[in-house]
This record gives C-alpha cells, structure tokens and sequence, in this order.
C-alpha cells in the first residue's frame, strides 16, 4: 500500500507553513511523531534553499509514502545548485552548510539532481511501520 | 503552529520566550527581538524555546548572530530548551558548542547572570 501526493507552491517563505502541514496530512498517519519532524525539519530546509537560491517562481513537493519507508522530492525549475555546496564534511558556519547538514542526520538518504533546468532534492527516511 | 514572540524583563535578564514554528518566514520576529534586547548595556538575554514546535536553520543563524553582538557588547545569550526533538538540532548543527544550551528557564538566566567576565 502507498500513498502519493504532489503539491506546488509559490517559491516564497509562506510557503514553508503549507509545505509543512502538507507532510502532516499525507505522511502524518503513516509514521511516529519524531520521524513527522525529522521529515519536517529536513523538507523544510530543501524548501528554504529553494525560496533562497533557486530564483524559480514555483517549486513542486512530492510526497511517497511506501511500505518501508517515505520519500519526498523537492523540485525546482530554477538556476541549479553549485554541487561544491554539498561537499562533504560540510562548514559549521553558512546556513546551506547547516540546511544540508540538517538534512543529512535527519533522514537516511539525501540525493541531490542538479541540472542547468534546475534541482531536485530527494529525501528518504526509514519508518516505523504504523497501520493507517 | 503560529510563531509567537514575546519580550518580558526578569529583573536584569530579558527573556524572549518563542512559541510556535520558527522558519524563514516568522524567523524575522526573533531576530528583531533579539536586536531589541542587545541594544541595552552588557545585556543579558534568555531565549526560551520551551514552547517552539519547530526550528530551522534561519532561525540557528540568527541565534549564533546575536550570540556574537552580545559578546562584542559584554552581554550573554542562554538558550531555554529541554532535551527533546528541537534540542536535537542544536547538537546535529554543533551548536550546542557554541551557544549556551540550559534545560530550564531558570538555569538559562543564570547562566547570563553569572555573564562573561567583566574586566575589573
């Protein structure tokens, strides 16, 4: 059994709230409450750089809840990320460096797609399986 | 959750106590409060996140910020927050390190009390 969802939203800070309860309503029911904010937190700081650095009017989450685990894009049509951002250990200092170190310890993958079309941030994380 | 920031005096301490989601939207209310708070002498603030549901790394940021205007200025930052999800981030980020983290209010206060050393 799965759950899919797709929400666009408008690249600016406000957003961050919608995106948010949006991870509530889908991934909410289907995972124990530390991991709704870890997922949060981590989406939340994909989003960010994309209201920060991306200069793309919209961005695009993409939510898949699977047996085993949840994945959540986060894609953008804007000017690409420099991957000499994600290196890796990352600099205490610099809030992309904290954004990405973030993301990192809180989920259990993080894959970055940088295009000259523009980024997507896939996150996966583990559950605990709950019945929904 | 709506982000509220609210300033009170306790004694020569301000406390700014944060409820609610803190992002890059309502990230501005902590930081105009926390240049508020600096702007007094050798000021000694406490930000207590005892009720903050959730913390990104704008708001890491402007903590660390003010961290270091109120040392240039003699002052002392405490953060109020009990071990938990949101105490977390503090020690994934390594700003546990960096700024004082106290798991009372109470503890938090005195922590910038007892300040930086004053030069005699």
């Amino acid at each position: 059994m799965t759950r899919r969802s797709e929400l666009s939203l408008p690249a600016v800070p406000e957003s961050l709230a919608r995106a948010r309860a949006h991870l509530v309503d889908v991934v909410g029911p289907t995972v124990t409450p530390e991991e709704l904010f870890d997922l949060q937190v981590a989406v939340g700081e994909a989003c960010t750089n994309v209201i920060r650095h991306a200069a793309a009017p919209v961005f695009t989450v993409r939510v898949l809840v699977g047996e085993a685990d949840v994945t959540v894009e986060v894609e953008d049509r804007g000017r690409g990320v420099d991957p000499s951002a994600l290196a890796v250990p990352l600099p205490a200092e610099g809030p992309s460096g904290r954004g990405f170190a973030l993301m990192r310890a809180l989920v259990d993958a993080v894959e970055v797609t940088a295009s000259p079309g523009g980024t997507c941030v896939r996150l996966r994380k583990r559950r605990t399986p709950v019945a929904w | 959750m709506e982000c509220e920031v609210k300033v009170r005096a306790e004694g020569d301490v301000t406390v700014i106590d944060v409820g609610g989601d803190v992002d890059l939207y309502t990230a501005p209310r902590l930081e105009e409060a926390l240049l508020q708070a600096s702007a007094a002498e050798s000021p000694r603030v406490v930000v207590n996140l005892a009720r903050t549901t959730y913390l990104d790394s704008t708001a890491l940021r402007i903590l660390t910020v003010a961290q270091r205007r109120l040392s240039e200025r003699q002052g002392a930052l405490a953060i109020a927050c009990a071990p938990g999800p949101i105490a977390r981030l503090f020690g994934i980020t390594g700003l546990d390190r960096v700024l004082p983290l106290c798991a009372t209010e109470g503890e938090a206060r005195e922590r910038v009390r007892a300040g930086p050393p004053r030069p005699s």
